[in-house]
C-alpha cells in the first residue's frame, strides 16, 4: 500500500519536475501578451514569492511589489486559512496610467504596465488611483514603484522571480497570444476569476478558487493578515 | 500607521488654490456683477489671490518624491491626467492675476481701463473656476477611494473655493483697513456677507444631501465610511466642518446686523475659513483612513501629523508663514488699495 502510494508520488513528481525546473519561457508568438494565473488551491502561504521578489528587485523595507495576504475565516472549530497572493494586475484598462500627470507610467504592447523611473515625479496619484493597492511610493528612489513581472529577467526569457520560486507551483506565467502557453491552457480549461472586475479595469491576473477566498458572508468574522491587521466583521 | 501617501501637505494645497480662486472671483464682482460697493476691495482681493497663487505649489513641491523633476509636468504633460492641468491652469491664472494687478494698480485712469478690466475679469473667473474645479475632479473621479468617488465634489470644491476666498477678503478688509486707519464700508461688508451666506447654504445643502443619500443607500463601503465619519473624523467633520464652519455662520449671518458688523463678519469669516480647511483635511486625509486589507475587506487606520519631518507641522507652519509674508509684500508693493473707492470707477 505504502509502496503504491510512494510510486504514485514519484510518478507525479516525474510528470511535474520538468515543468517545475523549467524557468525559461518559450516564445512562440511574435507579439506576446504576458499574463499570470494564481492557483489559490496550490498556494501554501510560504511567502517565497514575496521574499524572492524583494530580493530580486531591491524592494525597500515595509514595502512590497507582491505580497501574500492571509485570511483566517470562520469560528472555532470550523476555521480555515486562505492565502491570497497579490500583485499588479497589469490591467488592460488601467486606472493608474491616464492619471499620471507626466506620462511616466504606461502599458507596453506586451501587456506589462511599467513606470519610467527617469520621468516619474513621485506625486502618488497613480498609487491613489489603483484599486488593487499594487503601487507604493519608493522612499529610496523618490518615485513610485510596482511589479513589472521582473522585466529584466523576462528580457532573458526567464520567468518572474515569484513564479520561479513558488514551491507549490501556484503561480503560472505565460503568453496569452500563445494558445499552447501554460496560462492559455489554464484559461481554456479551468474556471478563473479576477479581482474587482466591477472596476472596469480589466485585470490580467487570473485566480483559480478566488470566489471562495474573498467573498465573505455578512456577519462572518475574519482576520486578515493576523500579524498586522485586526478582526474585521463584514 | 503615521504616514499616508497624500499627507497633510496635500490638504493645504486645495485650501490655498481655493482661496486664490475665490479671492479672484471676489475681485471681479464690481466689474462683472456691478457691485459698486465692492470696488474698494477689488485690488485687495486680487493681491490675496496673487500671493496665495504663488504660495500654492509649495506644499505640492515639498510633497513630491522627486521635486527636482517637477518641471516634467510642464515638459511632458499628459492630457488625460487632471493633475497635468495644474501646469496650464496655474500659469494662465498667475499671468492673468499679475496683469490684473498691474492694470488695477497703475492704469486705473487709462481710457481702456474699463474694457480691459472687464475682459480680464471674464477670462479670470473661468480660469479660477477651472483651477479650483480640477482639484475637485482629481478626488471626485477616483474610483479607488470610497470617500472621494463622488461627482458632487468638483462642484462642492468650486463653491467652497469662492467661500474661502470671500471669507479671507472680508477678514483682511477689516484688519488691513483698521490698521491703516481707513473706514470700513458697511455696505461692502454686507454684500460680501450676503454672498457668503447663499454660497454657504448651497455648500451645507450639498454635504447634507451627500450624507443623507449615502446613509440611505447603505452601500458596501458605507459601514466603514460611517465609522470614519462618525468616529475617526467625528470632531473635525461634524464639529468643525459642518457645525463650526457651516451651521453657526449660516445662522449668525442670516441677520443683516451681523453682515454689517465688522467684528461679527470677521469672526464668522474666520470660522468659515477653518471649516473649509477642515473640509479639505477631512476629504484628503479621511479618504485614506479607509484601509483595504483585502479585496472587499476594509478596516480603518489612523493618521497623526508629525512635529518635524516630511509633511510635518513644522513645514505646514513654514508654508503659512511664507504665505503671510507674500501677502504682506504684495500689499506693500502694490499699495494703490489705500486710495480705495476713489480710484475705480
Amino acid at each position: 500500500m505504502v509502496v503504491k502510494q510512494l510510486e504514485s508520488v514519484f510518478l507525479k513528481l516525474q510528470e511535474e519536475l520538468p515543468r517545475i525546473l523549467n524557468r525559461k519561457i518559450e516564445r512562440k508568438s511574435s507579439r506576446p501578451r504576458w499574463s499570470m494565473v494564481i492557483d489559490l488551491t496550490r498556494c501554501v502561504g510560504c511567502y517565497s514569492c514575496q521574499v524572492s521578489c524583494k530580493m530580486e528587485n531591491g524592494v525597500p523595507y515595509e514595502y512590497f511589489r507582491t505580497h501574500v495576504e492571509i485570511i483566517e475565516r470562520g469560528t472555532y472549530p470550523n476555521v480555515r486559512r486562505v492565502f491570497l497572493p497579490r500583485l499588479c494586475n497589469h490591467c488592460d484598462n488601467p486606472s493608474c496610467v491616464p492619471v499620471c500627470p507626466v506620462g511616466a507610467t504606461y502599458k507596453r504592447e506586451d501587456g506589462i504596465v511599467v513606470v519610467d523611473y527617469d520621468r516619474c515625479i513621485g506625486c502618488g496619484y497613480c498609487v491613489q488611483a489603483c484599486p488593487y493597492g499594487a503601487r507604493y511610493p519608493n522612499p529610496e528612489t523618490g518615485t513610485v514603484d510596482k511589479c513589472d513581472y521582473c522585466l529584466h529577467k523576462l528580457e532573458d526569457d526567464d520567468v518572474p522571480a515569484c513564479v520561479a520560486n513558488c514551491m507549490g507551483g501556484a503561480r503560472i506565467f505565460g503568453d496569452l497570444n500563445d494558445p499552447e502557453s501554460p496560462v492559455s491552457l489554464i484559461l481554456a480549461s479551468k474556471s478563473v476569476a479576477t479581482l474587482k472586475p466591477e472596476t472596469g479595469n480589466e485585470p490580467k491576473v487570473y485566480y483559480i478558487g478566488l470566489e471562495e477566498a474573498v467573498r465573505v458572508a455578512p456577519g462572518e468574522a475574519i482576520v486578515v493578515n493576523p500579524k498586522v491587521g485586526g478582526v474585521v466583521r463584514v | 500607521m503615521s504616514s499616508l501617501v497624500w499627507d497633510a501637505l496635500i490638504a493645504v494645497y486645495p485650501f490655498f488654490s481655493g482661496i486664490a480662486a475665490g479671492a479672484y472671483i471676489t475681485s471681479t464682482l464690481p466689474v462683472l456683477f456691478k457691485r459698486d460697493e465692492l470696488k474698494e476691495v477689488s485690488l485687495l482681493a486680487l493681491l490675496i489671490s496673487w500671493a496665495t497663487l504663488i504660495a500654492s505649489p509649495v506644499p505640492l513641491l515639498l510633497h513630491l518624491g522627486s521635486p527636482w523633476r517637477a518641471g516634467n509636468i510642464f515638459l511632458f504633460p499628459q492630457a488625460s491626467s487632471p493633475m497635468a492641468l495644474f501646469g496650464y491652469f496655474w500659469t494662465v491664472f498667475l499671468v492673468l492675476a499679475t496683469i490684473s494687478i498691474i492694470v488695477y494698480n497703475w492704469f486705473y485712469s487709462a481710457p481702456w481701463f474699463k474694457s480691459l478690466s472687464t475682459v480680464l475679469a471674464g477670462i479670470g473667473v473661468i480660469v479660477a473656476i477651472l483651477f479650483s474645479g480640477y482639484i475637485g475632479f482629481i478626488f471626485g473621479s477616483n474610483k479607488a477611494v470610497e470617500l472621494w468617488y463622488n461627482p458632487i465634489i468638483p462642484i462642492s470644491f468650486i463653491l467652497s473655493a469662492i467661500l474661502s476666498g470671500l471669507a479671507l477678503v472680508a477678514i483682511l478688509y477689516v484688519v488691513v483697513w483698521r490698521l491703516s486707519r481707513m473706514e470700513v464700508n458697511k455696505a461692502a461688508l454686507n454684500t460680501m456677507g450676503r454672498i457668503v451666506w447663499w454660497i454657504l447654504l448651497l455648500e451645507v445643502a450639498f454635504v447634507g444631501v451627500e450624507i443623507l443619500v449615502r446613509t440611505y443607500m447603505q452601500t458596501a463601503g458605507w459601514r466603514i465610511l460611517h465609522n470614519i465619519l462618525m468616529e475617526q473624523l467625528g470632531l473635525s467633520y461634524f464639529g468643525v466642518q459642518l457645525i463650526l464652519g457651516g451651521i453657526i455662520p449660516l445662522i449668525v449671518l442670516s441677520s443683516k446686523r451681523a453682515t454689517s458688523s465688522a467684528g461679527l463678519m470677521s469672526i464668522m469669516s474666520l470660522l468659515i475659513l477653518i471649516g473649509v480647511f477642515a473640509y479639505r483635511w477631512n476629504l484628503v486625509i479621511g479618504g485614506q483612513l479607509l484601509l483595504e486589507v483585502s479585496p472587499y475587506i476594509y478596516t480603518t487606520t489612523t493618521y497623526t501629523v508629525a512635529l518635524v519631518g516630511h509633511g510635518s507641522i513644522f513645514w505646514i507652519s513654514a508654508i503659512f508663514v511664507l504665505w503671510a509674508l507674500l501677502m504682506s509684500l504684495a500689499l506693500v508693493v502694490f499699495s494703490n488699495w489705500r486710495m480705495g473707492v476713489k480710484t475705480y470707477g
